[in-house]
């Protein structure tokens, strides 16, 4: 993994609500996904709210259609947010490299180092990059950090259970808009 | 309405609101979780541990006798706020309503009830006064029934009379919800329970700040309640019973001061209300308190009742402007106290509340320790608005215009 060092959203004047609804525009929640035949993996809960993110491996397909995980939310912006860029970087690389990024996303948002850096892998797009460091910026509200790694943790344990393909590599799966 | 004087006069009774929060003029809305605290309940804090903290009881020197005398002053100015004869009844400090319920739980619950029993709550009832009974029930067999909410989540007088029933022991239900500020039908409720013989007690966590209380009139075994709710400390809190029924009540906790005799294999009990403060109580606590149920009595809790009924008044007529607002609980003005619960449709209540916190405003979001009401409403969380005797109608219309604001952003 690479690190970026120079990042506007490190920048302590950012005001993270701007940037939430930043995400909250670019994440909007699209319509209601077809679940059906997908093996739930796992559910996490905050318990603060009642907000909710499961995890499910999508039904393999004929013709053969490689599992792909989906994050479910029921949530608030930051949560839907968070989870579907999960959602989206996590079939960009190998599924060790894809846990050690869960705990990284959570080690930075959590820790209490606010000079923390994420290791972004290199895999990574530039616009994904970019709002994953966005994402960041909940460290400053203390009271939501919990709603931006609810959906990492849920992707966390369901990468232990999914068992990897020959190749290492959990699959790509289409853009969703 | 409370004259602007009044007001004015109050706010500046509490420091808090001189600050200000995200750079804004601070409009607190989280009363329904803790209200602020008045420099008057400050004082008598700082005064203690200035100036006499000693321990109270069995201190044969001044500063301890005057510890003891602030102590028991307290719990007599307990009586007066509740409206106690101490020949009838009794406060027990306890740490706040949650430990008050328990205590019922423990010391009356668990060695009175057994399967035959039923005990009558509500879908609204805060988790404190569901998840203890949930206990109760499965270590003693007793069952545990509900009384029935309408789809706006109140009670009616047949859902009650179908609950409560000849095996019901106890019927524990709030005296206001936290989520809705539905009042529910006390009397109807104490009616039933005492035509068949069943014991009542009221969560007050959320009633006894904003309303007068006269115990006897009413007329419930056991009320709890919270000091950091009444602008008091947090931390202290207390449990009204009747005093019959806690001299039969088995201690809830155990060690010193709540002993008469300890020998090595057997010890004997304190007389009420020793029996059941085991320990050293929060002296602090207890004082803090009592300046705070000092400072509403001078107030007025009648004034302060009427204030916040005009305030609800002008809450409801301004929410009711904005269609994308959804209001939970009673339509009826007489029927709810200061506090509004809500969601913005299409709008996470956890964004509108930081989005508020950025305008000033503060809120609670969530599902406000009543999970049962939230699957009842179908949600998993609400907006919740709740006021106390400082509140302004102008902070009221800042909150609506902030409410327009973020839901623009946010649509």
């Amino acid at each position: 993994m690479r690190e970026r060092e120079s990042l506007e959203s490190e920048d302590p004047s950012t005001e993270w609500r701007e940037l939430l609804i930043s995400l909250v525009k670019r994440y909007h929640p699209g319509e209601r996904r077809d679940l059906s035949g997908a093996t739930l993996l796992r559910r996490e809960v905050n318990r603060s709210c009642g907000d909710t993110v499961t995890v499910y491996r999508r039904a393999e397909e004929s013709p053969p259609r490689e599992p792909v995980l989906l994050l479910e939310v029921q949530g608030c912006a930051v949560c839907k947010a968070s989870a579907a860029i999960a959602e989206k970087v996590l079939p960009l690389l190998p599924a060790t490299q894809g846990g050690e990024l869960c705990r990284d996303v959570l080690r930075c948002i959590e820790g209490k180092d606010p000079g923390d850096r994420l290791r972004i892998p290199s895999e990574l797009p530039e616009d994904l990059a970019r709002d994953l460091l966005d994402l960041l910026a909940v460290r400053r509200a203390p009271a939501r950090r919990r709603c931006a790694t609810l959906g990492w943790e849920a992707a966390l344990a369901a990468l232990a259970l999914t068992p990897p393909d020959p190749s290492g590599t959990l699959p790509r799966h289409e853009t969703r808009e | 309405m409370t004259s602007s004087t009044d007001i004015i006069g109050i706010r500046s009774d509490f420091p808090a609101l001189n600050g200000t929060m995200r750079g804004k003029d601070l409009v607190y809305f989280d009363n329904g979780a803790t209200s602020l605290k008045p420099q008057i309940v400050m004082d008598a804090l700082d005064g203690y541990y200035r100036e006499y903290s000693a321990n109270i009881h069995r201190g044969v020197y001044e500063m301890s006798e005057r510890a003891t005398a602030a102590f028991d002053r307290a719990r007599e100015t307990m009586y007066r706020f509740l409206g106690v004869d101490p020949e009838k009844g009794e406060v027990i400090f306890t740490r706040g309503t949650t430990e008050s319920i328990n205590l019922v739980a423990y010391a009356w619950g668990m060695n009175v009830l057994g399967p035959e029993d039923e005990i009558v709550l509500t879908a609204m009832e805060h988790h404190s006064n569901i998840v203890p009974w949930q206990q109760v029930a499965r270590r003693t067999g007793a069952s545990l029934r509900f009384i029935p909410l309408t789809e706006e989540g109140t009670l009616e007088e047949d859902g009650i009379t179908a609950t409560i029933g000849p095996r019901t022991r106890l019927v524990a239900i709030t005296g206001m919800s936290n989520v809705t500020g539905y009042v529910p039908p006390l009397k109807t409720i104490r009616r039933e329970a005492r035509r068949h013989g069943a014991l009542v007690l009221l969560d007050g966590a959320q009633y006894v700040s904003h309303h007068p209380v006269d115990v006897q009139d009413l007329d419930c075994d056991f009320l709890a309640f919270s000091g950091h709710k009444l602008c008091g400390p947090t931390g202290i809190g207390g449990l009204y019973a009747r005093r019959t029924l806690l001299e039969q009540m088995e201690p809830f906790h155990f060690g010193g001061d709540m002993i008469r005799e300890v020998h090595l294999r057997e010890s004997t009990w304190a007389n009420v209300p020793e029996k059941f403060e085991a320990g050293t109580p929060n002296i602090a606590g207890a004082i803090g308190m009592a300046a705070a149920a000092e400072y509403l009595m001078n107030v007025g809790m009648e004034s302060i009742a009427r204030h916040e009924r005009e305030l609800n008044a002008y809450m409801y007529d301004a929410l009711s402007t904005l269609d994308y607002v959804t209001l939970y609980g009673p339509v009826s003005d007489s029927e709810r106290g200061g506090i509004f619960s809500m969601n913005l449709e299409g709008v996470h209540a956890h964004d509108v509340g930081s989005l508020l916190d950025q305008q000033g405003v503060a809120v609670r979001t969530g599902f406000h320790c009543a999970q049962p009401l939230m699957a009842h409403f179908g949600i998993t969380g609400t907006v919740r608005a709740s006021f106390y005797l400082y509140n302004t109608p102008d902070e009221i219309d800042l909150f609506v215009r902030a409410l327009e604001r973020l839901y623009g952003i946010l649509r």
